[in-house]
């Protein structure tokens, strides 16, 4: 019937929108499908605006993060781990590989102050020494002027104030130069008094949570001191080279007298503290007065009992601390360093004391800083007393047992024993930990710590179950989110590393469960993001072809909360860059790469630059992402919705990339699906709106000047033309009307609606004639692609659902098409009778309902367009004549 | 002339029987190889003869004090703020018309650094000041004695001493030589 001659014609009547009734509200009505619906609802993601407010409030957060240190305590302690096995055992004591992570640790805003008198020649240089010269009276002056003829006597001590951090190191720096420099300038006494006075600082606790850096900083002064004094020494004992014995002998015996004579002017320093750290910082020096190995051991057991008049916790921890820096280099006996844990266990209560104060007066330090404090101090000398000796680890597990708040020096067991001897006594160290109540340290703080020696060594295998129930027993009492995450992310290191797949995944699912149940809150934490990432990683890799799809399904759900709980706030590229690498690692979902398509979408839409570079990195990231997905109808979906978004962004190339993608899948659709209920579910509905959703959207997309006329119209029919439809299907003449629809928008000479910045058909051709033509021409086709169907309905004698298809096409042609055109006026004509042929099967109501609206269109154009008028009426009449 | 000094070590004070010093001197016959068949008639019926017999009572029977190497805080109510050890020494001339007695502080050395922890032994440890000590010089007209001042200064600089007289001998050893007791 190709000789239909079929013109549009133009739109004269008004098209009347029947809008909704609106009303403001603040909750969202559709928001409860936000919290069950996670896999594939698009609205879902509309719904998730971020609140730059509490967006905020989370940076605040973020700056004093206690997890970013754990962070960087568990890579000091990883790296610990790592240098034990590469490097020598000798280095493991070291002093030198600590330092630095204790000065990059414990910092400090507070003003701290110094007294020396040994920096004044600085003075220039130095806010604290100005402030001093402003205020001074003349009384003063004449003091100060003193002061500098005179400036290294005792009694001239300055007090710097209000030092800052990076100049508090700096004096100390300084002081350091200037002992050096008076030693070799012969001024030995100048360089003792510095280091004394130096020594004195360490009873300072002022600005307590910079206490372990100013004891580095201390400390590293009195090893330049001691090392002088042995190297000094050294050189006097052993002589001149050729000497001849007896004079070496003289040499060696000068050397003692010396060597004693130091010693004994560090006897008489009056101060306890000062006294004890010097002697400790030349004990190398004993050597030139004994070389008996049980002396050494005496002494050091000498100084640990003096130790005991040092009544501040800290400051008598921290000496200990010297003392077996010191004491390791000399001997490797560990009675004294055993010895001082015996002491230092008396002292512990007072810890606690302090710990109960700041409590109270969280605003000096909170209690868990407080204790982090002791930290680097109990490892060390941990580390010192196990090093290569087993002598007393279990004692002093035995012994951690029975005091009071032990989690501090738990911690520190944790962090400096073998694995290997954590491993052996894994059920005892969760039982100690399930019933540590140690205030200022968290048992989720000693889990991770746990959790991360199990992972590089394991319990007996036999141990392997309770103890993890053990342990979890504890972790998923946790309240804190994020607490919970941590402790659990080292724990999932080796439950995946040493447990059956089964066991694996059951832990990685009840820890996402729990992550999905007890946490309502973003994050953008680095260790929840990874941690949750391997989690996943290991679900993801559980799942094969053998798989349940319940199975499939609550993983990907579980994976599908967590993808959405991570959010970078203004950081849109971090966010993509998040949503690349979970791509790459969840890459046996499906489910999960369709919340990834739609949530790089939905971060599309928050780009707020004015280029859209960013918006085609999300677009592209989509394009690559759905091939991957195996279901054609979800790809199918997901390419629409982006070719939408791409449209929407002004991104054409990727818009027609996305559309022709979709149109290229759509005979791949299988015929039914599966639903939930196992019965089998045809898609020709589906098809059906999809490409009604299509049709609709392709009236605003503007031809590609590479593609012919209407291309993608073209293609849609090509394909729809290819399709097997069922038997007696509807579907197709559905679509073809559809497309007819579609082809009349076309011809108006303004659509309906438009995208902003988007130049559609209707300004791109201004109504050209040719366009028109092409149009005509489209709708011959689609006409006679319909009365194909129309045909074999009645071959196939479905009567009724011929007669409702022959009126569709019939009020079609009479709304869009030319009636003064003989063949199309005729084709009506037919098309009502072939109806009313089988009235019978129609509602009553139908058939005079139609002939209603052809005479209220007569009514409407009777002014406006005569002509058009007068062949409808000429219609109308021949119709009321059958 | 035999010299010596017995040095008791207890913590706590202790009962004892009387201390008494016992002298024996033996002599045995020992044959070498020059002297074989000289005394070999001798050898098998020479007993060890015993030529010196003697013993001497140091003490009579009675206690010894508790001589402890270290001070240990009972209970306190005021916190410590410093434990010192002032050693001091005494020198006094003269004849029987009249002493003049004149006491130095020859060193003091802190003990303890703040309020301690009771029942905890801080050990009393002080190297004596080589150009400043002798041993316990008793003579007639002329004395050299040392003293040692305990003192405890309390919060608020309160303070509280005890003054303990102490004797020094002199000993050699490889180390410095360093000890001082005070008795309680």
């Amino acid at each position: 019937m190709s000789n239909l001659d079929w013109v549009c014609v133009p739109r004269l009547y008004e098209v009347r929108k029947n809008h909704l009734a609106g009303r403001a509200t603040l909750e969202h009505p559709l928001k409860q499908q936000t919290v069950t619906v996670v896999d594939i609802n698009p609205l879902s993601l509309a719904l998730e605006g971020t609140d730059p407010l509490s967006q905020f409030a989370r940076q605040d957060e973020e700056l004093n993060d206690p997890l970013s240190q754990m962070v960087s305590e568990l890579d000091l302690k990883s790296k610990r781990r790592e240098r034990d096995r590469i490097e020598p055992e000798d280095n493991t004591l070291q002093w030198s590989t600590r330092r630095l992570g204790i000065l990059n640790r414990f910092t400090t805003n507070e003003k701290l102050s110094l007294s020396t008198s040994f920096l004044v020649a600085s003075g220039s240089l130095d806010g604290g020494n100005e402030s001093i010269k402003a205020q001074t009276v003349v009384a003063d002056k004449t003091k100060y002027r003193l002061e500098q003829l005179d400036h290294f006597d005792d009694g001239t001590m300055r007090h710097m104030m209000d030092l800052t951090q990076p100049e508090y190191i700096q004096r100390f720096e300084q002081l350091k130069q200037e002992l050096t420099q008076s030693w070799h300038n012969d001024q030995r006494v100048k360089a003792l008094k510095i280091a004394i006075q130096c020594a004195k600082m360490l009873a300072d606790t002022t600005v307590l949570q910079f206490y372990p850096s100013q004891y580095v900083l201390i400390t590293d002064i009195l090893d330049v001191f001691g090392k002088l004094v042995y190297d000094r020494l050294q050189a006097k004992a052993s002589g001149l080279p050729g000497a001849s014995a007896a004079t070496l002998e003289r040499e060696r015996e000068a050397a003692r007298d010396t060597c004693q004579n130091w010693f004994y002017k560090i006897a008489s320093i009056r101060e306890l503290l000062p006294r004890l750290y010097l002697e400790l910082s030349i004990f190398k020096c004993y050597e030139f007065l004994t070389s008996d190995r049980e002396e050494y051991e005496k002494l050091l057991r000498r100084l640990t009992h003096q130790l005991r008049g040092i009544a501040d916790p800290l400051v008598s921890t921290y000496a200990r601390c010297y003392l077996v820096r010191m004491g390791v280099t000399v001997t490797p006996s560990k009675t004294y360093i055993r010895e001082n844990f015996g002491d230092l266990f008396i002292v512990y209560p007072q810890i606690f004391r302090f710990v109960a104060r700041f409590n109270l007066h969280p605003e000096i330090v909170t209690a868990s800083s407080y204790l982090q404090l002791y930290a680097p101090a109990f490892d060390y000398m941990l580390l010192c007393l196990v090093h290569k000796c087993e002598l007393h680890t279990q004692d002093m597990l035995n012994e951690c047992k029975q005091l009071k708040n032990n989690g501090a020096i738990l911690m520190s067991i944790l962090s400096s024993f073998t694995s290997e001897f954590i491993a052996t006594n894994a059920l005892e160290f969760v039982e100690l930990i399930n019933t540590s109540e140690t205030p200022g340290i968290s048992k989720s703080q000693l889990l991770r710590s746990l959790g991360s020696c199990v992972s590089s060594c394991a319990p007996l295998q036999e141990q392997r179950v309770t103890f993890l129930k053990a342990a979890f027993e504890t972790i998923n009492k946790l309240t804190d989110p994020n607490e919970y995450i941590n402790c659990v992310e080292t724990w999932a290191v080796f439950v995946s590393q040493y447990f059956t797949e089964s066991v694996r995944v059951e832990v990685c699912k009840t820890i996402l469960t729990y992550y999905k149940q007890n946490s309502e809150e973003y994050t953008c934490d680095a260790v929840v993001t990874n941690a949750l990432m391997y989690l996943g990683k290991i679900l993801n890799d559980s799942v094969n072809a053998l798989s349940v799809e319940d199975e499939r399904r609550q993983i990907s759900q579980l994976i599908n909360v967590f993808i959405h709980k991570v959010h970078f706030g203004r950081d849109l590229e971090q966010q993509l860059g998040f949503y690349v690498e979970a791509r790459g690692t969840f890459s046996n979902l499906d489910a999960v790469y369709v919340t990834l398509v739609h949530a790089a979408c939905k971060l599309a839409t928050r780009n707020t630059s004015r280029s859209t570079g960013f918006i085609k990195a999300c677009i592209s990231y989509c394009f690559i992402t759905i091939p991957s997905i195996s279901a054609v109808q979800q790809q199918m979906d997901l390419y629409l919705l982006c070719g939408q978004l791409a449209l929407r962004h002004l991104c054409l190339g990727q818009a027609d990339a996305c559309f022709e993608a979709a149109l290229q899948l759509v005979n791949d659709l299988p015929a039914a699906t599966v639903d939930f209920e196992g019965k089998p579910r045809s898609l020709e509905r589906y098809l059906v709106s999809y490409l009604c959703n299509m049709l609709a959207t392709l009236i605003v997309v503007p031809d590609s000047p590479e593609q012919g006329v209407l291309y993608f119209l073209r293609l849609l029919l090509d394909v729809i033309g290819k399709h097997e439809f069922k038997a007696d299907s509807t579907a197709p003449s559905v679509i073809y009307l559809h497309a007819l629809d579609m082809l009349y928008v076309q011809s108006l000479e303004k659509y309906p609606y438009h995208i902003k910045g988007v130049v559609s058909n209707d300004d791109l051709y201004g109504h050209d004639p040719k366009f028109l033509a092409e149009i005509n021409n489209l709708c011959v086709q689609v006409v006679d692609a319909i009365l194909l169907q129309l045909k074999a309905l009645g071959v196939a004698h479905q009567q009724r659902q011929q007669a409702e298809l022959s009126l569709d096409l019939f009020l079609r042609i009479v709304r869009y098409a030319d009636l003064e055109r003989e063949t199309v006026s005729q084709l009506a004509l037919n098309l009502w009778l072939l109806a009313n042929k089988s009235q019978t099967q129609l509602d009553t109501k139908t058939l005079p309902q139609t002939l209603r609206v052809v005479e209220q269109l007569y009514k409407q154009l009777r002014d406006v367009a005569p002509a058009q008028a007068q062949a409808i009426a000429k219609l109308l009449l021949r119709m009321r004549n059958s | 002339m035999l010299l010596g000094c017995v040095q008791f070590q207890c913590g706590a004070e202790t009962k004892h029987e009387g201390i008494i010093l016992y002298l024996e001197g033996v002599v045995n016959l020992q044959l070498s190889s020059k002297t074989v068949g000289l005394f070999d008639a001798f050898y098998n019926s020479v007993k060890p003869i015993n030529l010196l017999q003697n013993n001497l009572e140091l003490s009579a029977p009675g206690k010894l004090s508790a001589g402890r190497s270290d001070i240990m805080v009972q209970h306190t109510e005021a916190a410590i703020k410093s434990i010192d050890m002032q050693l001091v020494r005494v020198e006094t001339c003269g004849c029987d018309e009249g002493y003049s007695k004149d006491a130095t502080e020859i060193q003091t050395i802190q003990i303890a650094d703040g309020n301690v922890l009771p029942k905890l032994e801080l050990p009393i440890y002080m190297v004596l000041p080589r150009l400043f000590t002798c041993p316990t010089l008793l003579t007639k007209n002329f004395k050299i004695e040392f003293e040692l001042n305990l003192v405890v200064v309390f919060k608020e600089d309160y303070t509280v001493s005890e003054n303990f007289k102490i004797v020094f001998k002199r000993s050699a050893g490889p180390l410095p030589s360093k000890m001082t007791t005070a008795g309680r």
